[in-house]
């Protein structure tokens, strides 16, 4: 590999990274903030962990219970959602820039993620 | 499960998350293997919570990676199309699968992955020139910090990656595995992108291949908090001591140590897809 003194400014790629970049740092810090605080409520409460990640309906019961194993699960949710949130952060980004081409390839990639997310839907 | 043995898990991912940082694998390659071999988890349940973990530690990673410029994100789009529906392939294969044919493909891309890391090559690739032709609109740059200069580059034979793409979306989806493994050197050998960016573009594709893979094993109950857990926490600490130790330590040192840990696991999945279980493993 070889270096260039003169590099060539992209605009765009930079513009798309920032806020997919800002997109992950939260949703990994709003799913280990979930994680850390569902732990140490199981742990209080004395109660295991599920077997198996319930529906989202059952999640959002356990944590109106107040039980630290819904919150641990919803962490896992958030996890698994952040990679999606990030790609509508590149389609937005795509689309400020004037980047219909790969808004729209992006787009195709987020119905690809939404279908799979289709499959779990329960 | 108690809560030494949640410990256990976790410490069994921060080491695999550790060799695949070292290695530049990825966690999930060993993850998997050691879950299974050592502590009886059933692979599927094994595989769905390394979906997990590798979504943990590329969110973590790609953070880093598009903050340094590494990440071409339209080239990791483009790519998506195919890995991703071949990651939901996978994983539905994989749901049908049974226990043995997973555990022989798994010890299959381990020998393929030890092989890789004994043979090592990679390309140099010289900077593209501004006339270059771009078709895919994917011309990308990069501050190089070790050479302090600017790295251009234009992904090649884009087709041919898209259906290369599909294929490791198709492993990645069936073992719980990032894909990293195919997809870092596919982008270096065959599409000319230097090391830095396929690592930082591949950063970024694996996290959404394992969200589709996640989500399939998700619908199936095959996501188990109880491993899933001590998966995420455990890649996560594992892949920060390991990229510490990769800036501290000459891994081309331990390349060979970890080679043989390689040939080990896949032998002992190669073994357990016939009903053959080693001594000291679980059955």
């Amino acid at each position: 590999m070889t270096s260039s003194p003169t590099p060539i400014p992209s605009p765009s790629q930079d513009a798309i990274a920032q806020p997919t970049a800002r997109v992950l740092t939260w949703g990994f810090r709003i799913s280990a903030a979930l994680l850390l605080v569902g732990l140490v409520m199981s742990l209080i409460q004395g109660e295991a962990l599920h077997t198996s990640l319930e529906g989202f309906s059952t999640i959002v019961g356990e944590i109106r219970d107040g039980n630290g194993a819904g919150l641990v699960a919803l962490a896992i949710l958030v996890m698994i959602a952040t990679p999606i949130a990030s790609t509508i952060a590149v389609v937005v980004s795509c689309v400020r820039c004037g980047d219909t081409r790969y808004a729209r390839v992006t787009g195709a990639v987020l119905v690809i993620l939404f279908i799979s997310a289709l499959l779990s839907a329960r | 499960m108690d809560i030494g043995e949640a410990f256990a898990l976790g410490g069994a991912a921060a080491i695999s998350a550790v060799l695949g940082s070292m290695l530049g694998l990825g966690g999930g390659v060993f993850l998997v293997p050691l879950f299974t071999l050592f502590f009886g988890v059933d692979p599927k349940i094994a595989i769905g919570a390394s979906a997990v973990a590798v979504v943990t530690n590329s969110v973590v990673g790609s953070t880093v990676h598009l903050r340094n410029g590494f990440t071409n994100i339209r080239l990791a789009m483009l790519l998506g199309i195919t890995t991703i529906s071949g990651a939901i392939v996978g994983a539905l294969i994989a749901i049908i699968a049974n226990a043995s044919v997973l555990n022989l493909v798994f010890g299959l891309v381990l020998l393929y992955a030890a092989i890789s890391m004994l043979v090592r090559r990679q390309v140099a690739v010289p900077n593209a020139e501004p006339t270059d032709p771009d078709p895919f609109q994917l011309r990308s740059s990069f501050t190089d910090r070790a050479t302090g200069g600017t790295v251009i580059y234009i992904p090649q034979r884009v087709p041919v990656g898209l259906g290369a793409s599909g294929f490791a979306g198709v492993l990645s989806g069936l073992l719980g595995v990032g894909g990293g493994v195919i997809q870092v050197p596919m982008m270096n050998l065959l599409m000319r992108i230097p090391m830095k960016a396929a690592a930082g573009t591949s950063s970024f594709l694996v996290g959404m291949t394992a969200v589709a893979t996640a989500t399939v094993f998700y619908a199936d109950g095959q996501i188990d908090p109880t491993v899933v857990v001590p998966a995420m926490i455990g890649i996560f600490i594992g892949s920060q001591i390991g990229s510490n130790l990769t800036s501290r330590v000459k891994t081309a040192n331990l390349v060979i140590i970890f080679v043989v840990i390689m040939f080990y696991l896949a032998i002992s999945m190669l073994l357990r897809a016939f009903g053959i279980t080693l001594p000291g493993q679980s059955s």
